[in-house]
């Protein structure tokens, strides 16, 4: 997919499938109390709604002449630091319950920010220190949010 | 500096992965206690945990943080209980109808009603039956006459949410009454009022509290309780009235199944002692709510014997 | 509640005397910094705070939780624009051109205007309220469902001119986004809906994840891929020229307008007449193709829009104790905790108590704007931070936002998948702002249209018979006819001008 014309081909027929497959959804719904609005009216009409505008993006791309504009595509290394960062993300959402908030967060930021900029390592172990401290003090101490603390960092507070 | 840095993040990950481990349950509670309400802030369930807070604190010797987890009419909050560890550190305040009608009726809530541990049932909210001050209805039987001779539906009922007690009061009335309500559900018992107000509903079936908050506006027809409440003496009961309509929103708190009884008691004592604070209970009464104490065993029998009576009225 | 200047001058008493100054300055700052902490909005910001209000006597605390409501409003806009991190659905649209503004190096004059767009608004809100209050109140209660459904319907229609030429795909956004609504609980009859038989989503899908996702994240995606060293190279004047001022001052009262008549209905929070006020604007500018490059008006007027809907919201709390929005309903609640009764009678028999925080509003915006002006200029740096720190810290910040809606993982997963589908609609064209607007009125929409069906005993008809409701109706089904009407007229592509770097 290099122009948004033949972008736009394959998101309509991806949509077309995705509205087809939302009518099937909405028609699975179990109805348990009986009210005047159907809990399936909205859906179904949703899906329907998707579905033709799947069909009429398509076909309106499809017989479209003029000129075409280039999708900004990354480069191959751009793609790469993309990949990469949500990866780290990922990383981050999954450890933070094990680890805990503070922990996660210096690893995440002190990770991604030495992976973006890998001359300045010192730069990213500061950062990602006081990040982590901030998520303690400010978010689980002060202001008493339950975000996880990780046992390691509850035992060494505990003594 | 990066090897530095990149042994750190290895050194760490390798501590904290070994050094997790279970908490004991002998010194309960030595840290902060977080209490989940499933409601949004602002409704009945925050109010109570906001009024019981200070007095929580004290009797548990612990710090409590209020939270809201809300999603799913408060599924989402219970079936998070269920996975939570059962160390009592995690407690969900709960109601009756929701969590016996959310798993009777989805099929899969993401929890079953037994799987909550109860803890304490420390108040209930009768249901109210209320119409505008300006409305032509002076009693109960205004209103059931008029819902007769109009055709059936017309007549309409605003309420908080739907399987709710005031959804189940509504229908409980019309079967008692052999007359057919429309029950319009709303968002919450406050978003309901605007409705009334502004009369685009008949009634409303709503919670004790609206009677002490709206007693300019609003005349009230009968209340669901089995004696008149005292802080609004002059509403007849259903019963009194000759319909024999018991219905209202219990509210407790439950813990994660698993959570060991020694645990369960420290914390029923602590919600029973601050249910009986005389600040606590002096608050509760003024706004509104009925308080009531019954502890884990008593809340399990109740949680029991409504499940049997909403089957009755479901069918 | 009635006008009397003997009220409102005893209400200036009480609101200057020293300890109410001071916790109002105290309320106004915290409320700055949970406005500017992306996902701890107003609501979680005061319900977090209540416990320690409880040492204060009822009428210093509500003072203060009433200066850290419309202080968190001053606050909303600074990380859309700054960072594009929209933390409320009301800041999306500031976002738009903000944001813009931010990288053309005039963040400075987008935050300025922001907080004098704030005051003005604020001010011309509380004259209403302080003047009109029990004249206004009726409106309150004139909207029952079925124009609620209409003024939904309406706002819906907006997405046309939110899409610019790229009507269909807004229209694809936009139903993704009702889509997206949908998943999890049926409000009317509790049913599980396109749940996909993960019982996780029976949760549903909160619109600050949809929100910080497609905004934030999809951004730090584009900007690391480009490898940009930084949003803006350079910081100019951090303060608006006057022809800026000039500019945006129509805007400003507009907007102000718009926001507190539509604020005035329970239930219509600054998310939609943000967007209102923003297409009103943009529909009447002389040069709409300004709009979603860094038109000023465009950061101007939902702001004011948000401050003005905000103050308006005290109308009906004031007149018949009904919360507008839900940290008017956590207000409410704190007064429970000092054993008052909310309620109209609250307010008919404490006239002192209202008219102190109506005086301490005057004075809260007046502290907001000289609290507000002077942190522009470090507010606007932050753009100048380089991108390899501020990207992981946007990162960071997202994810403790969404973390803290409800205390999951799984609000923070769904902030990374429509990251990652707001990345592809940028590549590809489609408007972002038509999803995040459906997202917010879905669920209001379908419960509004089930209520009026359940009025009506299933006849559609019920809207089109209600004069408000049916002028609604109307209004919307022109819109949709013009826009199809432009839609047939037009060979462009598909594309959305503003999203396409």
């Amino acid at each position: 997919m290099k122009t948004i014309r033949q972008a736009d081909i394959g998101a309509g027929c991806f949509l077309a499938l995705l509205g087809l497959f939302i009518l099937y959804a909405a028609s699975n719904i179990r109805v348990g109390v009986e009210r005047a609005l159907s809990p399936r009216f909205f859906p179904s009409v949703l899906g329907f709604l998707i579905f033709a505008c799947g069909i009429g993006l398509a076909f309106k791309s499809w017989r479209f002449r003029g000129e075409d504009p280039r999708i900004h595509w990354p480069d191959r290394q751009g793609a790469g630091i993309v990949v990469v960062s949500l990866g780290m993300l990922a990383a981050y959402i999954a450890l933070m319950k094990p680890l805990g908030l503070p922990l996660s967060t210096f690893l995440y930021v002190t990770a991604s920010i030495g992976f973006l900029k890998p001359q300045k390592w010192g730069t990213a172990i500061a950062t990602g220190l006081i990040l982590g401290i901030i998520s303690y003090v400010v978010f689980i101490d002060l202001l008493q949010l339950s975000f996880p603390v990780g046992s390691l960092l509850e035992r060494l507070l505990e003594g | 500096m990066k090897k530095i840095a990149v042994g750190l993040i290895v050194l760490f990950s390798a501590l904290a992965i070994a050094w997790a481990g279970a908490a004991t349950a002998a010194d309960f509670p030595k840290k902060r206690i977080t209490y989940n309400i499933c409601f949004n802030p602002g409704g009945e369930s925050d109010i109570t945990a906001r009024i019981q807070e200070q007095a929580l604190k004290k009797y548990l010797g612990a710090d409590v943080a209020i939270q809201y987890k809300i999603g799913g009419g408060g599924a989402l909050c219970w079936s998070e209980l269920t996975q939570s560890a059962p160390d009592g550190y995690t407690i969900a305040g709960h109601n009756l109808p929701h969590i016996i009608l959310q798993p009777m009726e989805m099929g899969d809530a993401g929890y079953k009603t037994l799987d909550l541990k109860n803890i304490y049932m420390f108040e209930s909210t009768p249901n109210v039956l209320m119409v505008r001050k300006d409305s032509p209805f002076n009693t109960l039987k205004d209103f059931i006459d008029y819902a007769k001779k109009n055709p059936p539906g017309v007549v309409t009922v605003g309420g908080s949410g739907t399987s709710s007690a005031n959804d189940l009061g509504t229908a409980e009335l019309n079967k008692a009454a052999g007359i057919k309500l429309s029950y319009v559900p709303f968002g919450g018992t406050g978003s309901a009022v605007p409705a009334l107000l502004g009369g685009h509903v008949t009634a409303l079936m709503s919670y004790s509290p609206m009677v002490v908050q709206y007693k300019d506006k609003f005349k009230f027809l009968a209340i669901a309780s089995e004696k008149r409440m005292d802080v609004i003496p002059d509403v007849p009961t259903f019963k009194e009235l000759g319909y024999d309509i018991v219905e209202g929103a219990y509210r407790g708190v439950a813990a994660p199944p698993g959570t060991p009884d020694a645990i369960i008691k420290i914390l029923a004592d602590a919600f029973e002692k601050t249910m009986k604070d005389p600040e606590v209970k002096k608050k509760m009464d003024q706004n509104g709510f009925k308080t009531e104490f019954m502890g884990p065993e008593a809340s399990l029998a109740l949680v029991k014997k409504q499940t049997v009576e909403y089957q009755t009225i479901m069918k | 509640m009635s006008f009397s200047f003997d009220h409102l001058i005893q209400g200036f008493a009480t609101a200057l005397s020293l300890q109410n100054l001071l916790w109002a300055l105290v309320g106004c700052f915290i409320g700055t910094l949970v406005g500017v902490l992306p996902g701890i909005g107003p609501a979680s910001g005061i319900a977090i705070l209540l416990p320690l209000t409880t040492v204060l006597p009822p009428t210093s605390a509500i003072i203060m939780m009433a200066a850290i409501y419309y202080g968190a409003m001053y606050g909303g806009s600074t990380t859309a624009i700054v960072v594009n991190i929209p933390g409320e659905a009301s800041s999306v649209p500031t976002a738009i051109d903000g944001y813009e503004m931010a990288k053309q190096g005039k963040a400075g004059p987008a935050l300025a205007i922001c907080a004098i767009s704030s005051f003005v608004a604020g001010t011309l809100g509380l004259i209403g309220l302080t003047f009109f209050a029990p004249l206004l109140a009726d409106v309150a209660v004139v909207f029952g469902p079925p124009e609620y459904f209409a003024l939904m319907f309406m706002a819906l229609t907006l997405i046309i001119s939110l899409s610019g030429r790229a009507l269909l795909k807004g229209v694809i956004s936009m139903a993704l986004g009702l889509m997206t609504a949908l998943i999890g609980q049926d409000p009317l009859t509790g049913a599980a809906r396109l749940t996909f038989g993960f019982p996780k989503l029976l949760a549903g899908i909160d619109f600050i994840s949809v929100i910080v996702g497609l905004f934030a994240i999809s951004e730090v995606m584009v900007n690391v891929e480009s490898r940009i060293t930084a949003i803006s190279q350079k910081i100019g004047s951090w303060m608006p020229s006057w022809a800026d001022i000039r500019q945006s001052m129509g805007a400003m009262i507009r907007s102000s307008g718009v926001g507190f008549f539509l604020g005035l209905l329970p239930g219509v929070t600054p998310s939609v007449t943000t967007f209102v006020a923003y297409d009103l604007e943009k529909r009447i500018s002389k040069h709409p193709e300004r709009f979603g490059n860094g038109a000023i008006e465009g950061v101007a007027a939902p702001e004011g829009a948000n401050n003005a809907t905000s103050t308006a919201g005290f109308v009906p709390l004031f007149s018949f104790g009904i919360p507008t929005a839900p940290s008017m309903a956590v207000l409410l609640g704190g007064l429970m905790m000092y054993g008052l009764q909310p309620g109209p009678m609250l307010f008919k028999e404490n006239p002192d108590f209202v008219w102190a925080i109506i005086a301490s509003m005057y004075i809260g915006n007046v502290m907001l704007i000289v609290l507000n002006l002077p942190l522009v200029g470090m507010w606007a740096r932050i753009c100048v931070i380089p991108f390899y720190i501020l990207g992981p810290m946007i990162v960071f910040f997202s994810v403790l936002g969404t973390y803290s809606i409800r205390f999951l993982a799984y609000d923070v997963w769904v902030m990374t998948l429509f990251g990652v589908i707001g990345y592809f609609m940028r590549k590809f064209g489609y408007p972002i702002a038509p999803m995040v607007l459906a997202t917010v009125i879905a669920q209001m929409m379908e419960m509004s249209l089930g209520q009026s069906l359940l009025m009506s005993q299933g006849s559609i008809l019920i809207l089109f018979t209600r004069p408000i409701s049916a002028v609604f109706m109307a209004l919307a089904f022109v819109s949709i006819a013009r826009g199809i009407w432009l839609q047939i007229r037009s060979h462009a592509p598909e594309v959305a001008v503003e999203e396409v770097d």
